[in-house]
């Protein structure tokens, strides 16, 4: 037993180490006598938290000087919600070391360490640039296009200064990252840091909350340098999607985003599982946190292996489903406290897939969840749909399969890593050869606009709320998917005529200012550092700043047309209505582009 | 009407239509008011006429699995109380609809209709393959077409479209939801919108005329892309340039997203713009926990709202829903017994509504399995009409599609006698 595994605030989640297990949680809201002495999940009460201890006090030897809002995201992971290090430190009988050879025991996102989410110590790692063999013909601006939410010239110049891998490598470590574009979009949002508790006091309509939460998932894709990290959590939150409005997760789905998504989605994929199957809001909102031995409830058990785990292709039956239902009883969960009850447990013998349980006592049940949950994520099904998942988001809608082999093989040789997989996906060949290949969905377009033009997230929170909002039109509202899985990332899955009319509206509205109004937008007058004199000048002009590169023939006869079509004319005087007018339609029409819808 | 429509590649069609001139795009109906998108051959009294001669198809998709033992509860059935002791209809609250079923009391608005012979009801309706995964009932339910793949498959309505010989890109219309369902997966080129307020164009015509957007977009590409802007942007205008009507609410819709769907079809339906078939989906119907009392719970609340929007839209309708043929449809009914949640996981077999003008009204149709043990299938309804069946019998009889082996291929639909030959 190496280190104490003591989390932030220690409340108890460490089964088969202590040999009296703590208190049962704190009982203002009628929790039953017979709940079994450890929380699956808890949230921090008054511990460490904003401007309560300051950031520097909580530095140990190895980690990185933390501000206020990683402390709350670090002490909530290494503190109640990580039930899967409890589980494998009881199992394994201590806990292993963390390899200081790799991160220095960080998390990626945050910059704590990652105890509760690194079950064997090789989870959680961030290559160094000299072990990122990034091929020499990558180019820099197709990374761009995959890695982040779009490039900009300020991204440009950085990858160029530093050289890709060296940018690669410090995207894996977010934590190390100064981020002022994220903390300024989190600066908006402090409800978004409170607890549920706190959360429900200072925002009583908990779709509101949701909003919050949705328009700062967007403001940080837009404006966060941590991009990696932001492409991450769309993916995992697609993946273990609680449709944001939830209503039976209404003040917990921010806490969701915050304890498993944001902390795990570089972290090890068991662990991320783990944290998220006994969170209050996933527990609540497929309808765990009442299932019982008497009455077993299917809904989460068929949302965990369909779309968490092994999915259909493994071809699990309903009675895998009902076996599986079976196993989840006995959870609870209020006001953002999740815990176990014995007595609501199902007790005998477990089977699903190749995985078999006696279940043979009901205080056994949390463990015998866990290992399944562990079985689950190492499973071969869970692999292969995880590489494909992976291989779909960066390379293309129908990756190759020996990339999704090759992949699987090095999540399961990492022991549910997710950063070797990435690291393995970012420097493949078919990474390389895929410039172009994927559409980029409504969010994606619009983050990708913003980012071109250059807005800036405004004084309050309108602006961001109005930005999210105007995805509703194409049915893409940031984590707002109802689907089992999430919105699908395969343009055949979302392309429509209202899409592409509202991807159309969003770019022609951000692009001239008009939406939303609370935004800081520099406008057409001043997108250009030069002023054009002339309609071909300006056609030049706009596509080095929208494209970054000269214009094709193609797109200079299009703008030609578009501008034949109006009573603009050709020769533009300096700051005139005309100028501004024609800048604007022209970089309307170019962030129309097959090289703008694309990455 | 020929069995099938031979499809050209979606640019070609495109490419050829704009060459015209004649701004074509929107193609029969959608130019009513505007002439210049009138089809070469097909005059203005030709169109109206043919309009009138079928039905517009209403699919309401009632997604997460409806209830169908509780929208239409086989109150007779001592079954049926005992799988249900907190959430069975109790028959002294349902109004009673035969010796066999009941109308959950929620649905009470729909009696009048039921009365006047406008609705029907089938019972234990369902899928050949049963799965009770949302993704994959949803998939299989909107392809309807066997060993489909991911990918490559088409949907049932996407292959109506092909067999319609005016089609164009309204006669397939999704309202409420911008993404195109499975079930207009295809080569056609289908409308899917949020609503009719979300049809416009930012930039004024006044300063970029639809036109110069279309060449221009095509041009940027060297004409090679396929970017659906360019048909929707006439679409866009066209249908913002309906006349104005009363708001939802003063239409007396509930304050749903389904009243505001509802509206809106009720309104392409008058304008005649060519709608062939329209799909409407409404969300939430996945109760696993919290059905709630019958009289007053939260699926009671669901079926209320469901009621007053489809009075609504008959009232709204008028006369012309002598020309529509609404049906809800769902991916799967529920578990015959509850669970420890108050609530009903998923099952198999459901009950359709369906509404109008033609209907054979005040019957519950379809063949009912019955709910003891030995007639159930894990634990839910068996399914002994398939939906298809209810949607084929209306396309031929309503909606002027001669045969549906290319929409429903490899089906034999059974007869069931649900609606009046046109």
């Amino acid at each position: 037993m190496a280190r104490s595994r003591r989390p932030a605030r220690g409340n108890g989640n460490r089964r088969g180490q202590s040999p009296a297990p703590p208190a049962a949680p704190p009982s203002p809201y009628g929790v039953p006598d017979d709940v079994q002495g450890l929380p699956a999940h808890r949230e921090p009460g008054p511990g460490p938290g904003p401007g309560r201890e300051p950031p520097g006090r909580r530095r140990r030897a190895g980690r990185a000087r933390l501000t206020p809002r990683q402390v709350v995201a670090g002490s909530l992971l290494a503190g109640g919600s990580l039930a899967g290090a409890g589980y494998l430190s009881a199992r394994d009988g201590g806990r292993t070391e963390l390899d200081p050879g790799l991160s220095g025991g960080r998390t990626a996102s945050t910059g704590q360490p990652l105890e509760g989410l690194r079950p064997d110590g090789a989870a959680a790692w961030a290559p160094s640039a000299a072990a990122l063999r990034v091929p020499g013909d990558l180019q820099v601006e197709h990374l761009l296009n995959r890695i982040t939410y779009g490039p900009t010239d300020e991204l440009r110049a950085e990858v160029r200064r530093t050289g890709a891998a060296a940018w690669l490598a410090g995207q894996f470590a977010p934590g190390r990252l100064a981020d002022p574009g994220g903390d300024a979009v989190g600066a908006l949002f402090p409800h978004l840091g409170l607890t549920t508790a706190d959360a429900r006091r200072a925002v009583p309509d908990g779709t509101a909350l949701q909003r919050e939460l949705a328009a700062a998932h967007l403001g940080r894709a837009v404006w966060s340098n941590r991009q990696l990290l932001e492409v991450m959590v769309d993916l995992w939150s697609n993946h273990f999607t609680i449709a944001c409005p939830s209503t039976k997760a209404a003040h917990t789905r921010h806490r969701f985003d915050a304890d498993v998504i944001r902390p795990g989605a570089l972290g090890s994929f068991e662990a991320m599982l783990q944290a998220a199957a006994v969170h209050p809001a996933m527990l609540a909102h497929f309808d765990a946190d009442t299932s019982s031995a008497d009455h077993p409830n299917e809904n989460y058990a068929r949302e965990l292996l369909e779309a968490h785990t092994v999915g259909t292709a493994a071809g699990f039956t309903e009675q895998d489903v009902r076996q599986t239902a079976l196993l989840f009883t006995g959870f609870q969960a209020r006001d953002g406290v999740s815990w176990y009850v014995p007595g609501r447990h199902h007790v005998g013998r477990i089977q699903v897939l190749g995985f078999t349980h006696p279940n043979d006592s009901a205080s056994g049940g949390r463990t015998a969840v866990r290992e399944f949950l562990s079985y689950l994520a190492r499973h071969r099904a869970t692999a292969d749909a995880l590489a494909r998942k992976l291989a779909v988001r960066f390379v293309s809608d129908s990756p190759p399969d020996a990339l999704v082999q090759r992949l699987a093989q090095t999540y399961l040789r990492n022991a549910t890593a997710i950063a070797p997989v990435l690291s393995a996906l970012f420097t493949s060949a078919e990474f390389a050869g895929s410039a172009g290949a994927k559409q980029r969905r409504p969010m994606e377009r619009l983050a990708a606009v913003a980012r071109t033009l250059g807005l800036a997230p405004g004084h309050d929170q309108r602006g961001l709320l109005d930005l999210a909002a105007m995805l509703d039109a194409a049915g893409h509202a940031p984590l707002g998917s109802p689907l089992t899985g999430g919105y699908p990332d395969v343009a055949s899955a979302w392309r429509s005529p209202a899409v592409a009319l509202a991807g159309f509206n969003s770019t022609a509205q951000l692009v001239h200012g008009w939406w939303p109004r609370t935004l800081v937008n520099p406008g057409p007058a001043k997108l250009l550092r030069t002023q054009p004199g002339t309609r071909a000048a300006a056609v030049e002009a706009v596509a080095y700043r929208v494209l970054g590169r000269p214009p094709t023939a193609s797109e200079r006869a299009a703008a030609e047309k578009l501008l034949a079509d109006t009573l603009l004319p050709s020769r533009l005087t300096r700051g005139s209505w005309e100028q501004r007018e024609t800048i604007g339609l022209i970089s309307t029409l170019l962030l129309c582009s097959p090289t703008a819808v694309s990455r | 009407m020929p069995a099938s429509h031979p499809v050209a590649p979606r640019g070609v069609r495109r490419r050829a239509l704009l060459g015209a001139g004649a701004g074509a795009v929107a193609g029969a109906g959608v130019g009513v008011a505007v002439p210049a998108v009138a089809p070469a051959g097909l005059g203005l009294a030709a169109r109206a006429e043919a309009a009138a001669a079928v039905d517009t198809l209403v699919v309401l998709s009632l997604r997460g699995g409806a209830d169908g033992l509780s929208m239409i509860p086989p109150i007779a059935d001592d079954a049926y109380a005992r799988a249900r002791p907190t959430l069975a209809v109790p028959a002294s609250a349902a109004h009673r609809l035969d010796d066999t079923f009941g109308l959950h009391p929620a649905l009470a608005p729909l009696v009048p209709l039921w009365e006047a012979g406008r609705l029907a009801a089938v019972h234990a309706v369902g899928q050949p393959t049963p799965t009770r995964s949302h993704l994959d009932a949803v998939t299989a339910q909107e392809s309807a077409a066997p060993s489909s793949t991911a990918g490559t498959a088409t949907g049932w309505v996407d292959r109506l479209v092909g067999v319609v010989a005016d089609a164009s890109p309204t006669t397939a219309t999704q309202v409420g939801d911008p993404l195109l369902p499975a079930s207009m997966a295809g080569p056609h080129d289908n409308l899917a919108m949020r609503g009719l307020d979300a049809m416009s164009i930012a930039v004024s015509e006044t300063i970029v005329p639809v036109r110069g957007w279309q060449e221009a977009v095509d041009l940027l590409d060297a004409g090679r892309t396929d970017d659906p802007l360019i048909p929707t942007l006439e679409v866009a205008a066209r249908l913002g340039a309906l006349p104005p009507v009363t708001s939802a609410a003063e239409a007396g819709y509930p304050a749903t997203a389904l009243g505001t769907a509802l509206h809106d079809v009720a309104r392409l339906v008058r304008a005649g713009v060519g709608v062939r078939v329209a799909t409407v989906e409404d969300a939430g119907w996945d109760l696993h926990a919290g059905v709630g009392d019958p009289r007053s719970g939260p699926l009671s609340s669901k079926l209320d709202l469901l009621a007053r929007a489809l009075v609504a839209f008959s009232k709204d309708l008028g006369p012309e829903l002598d020309r529509v043929v609404l049906v809800t449809l769902t991916e799967f009914g529920r578990r015959v017994a509850e669970n420890g949640s108050g609530g009903l996981d998923h099952g198999l077999g459901s009950a359709m509504l369906v509404l109008g003008g033609h209907v054979v009204g005040g019957k519950v149709h379809g063949t009912w399995p019955g709910l003891d043990d030995g007639d159930l299938v894990d634990g839910a309804l068996a399914a002994t009409t398939d939906y298809r069946s209810v949607l084929a019998e209306i396309l031929t009889r309503r909606c002027g599609v001669t045969a549906t082996g290319t929409v429903f291929p490899g089906f034999t639909p059974a007869a069931l006698g649900l609606v009046q030959a046109r």
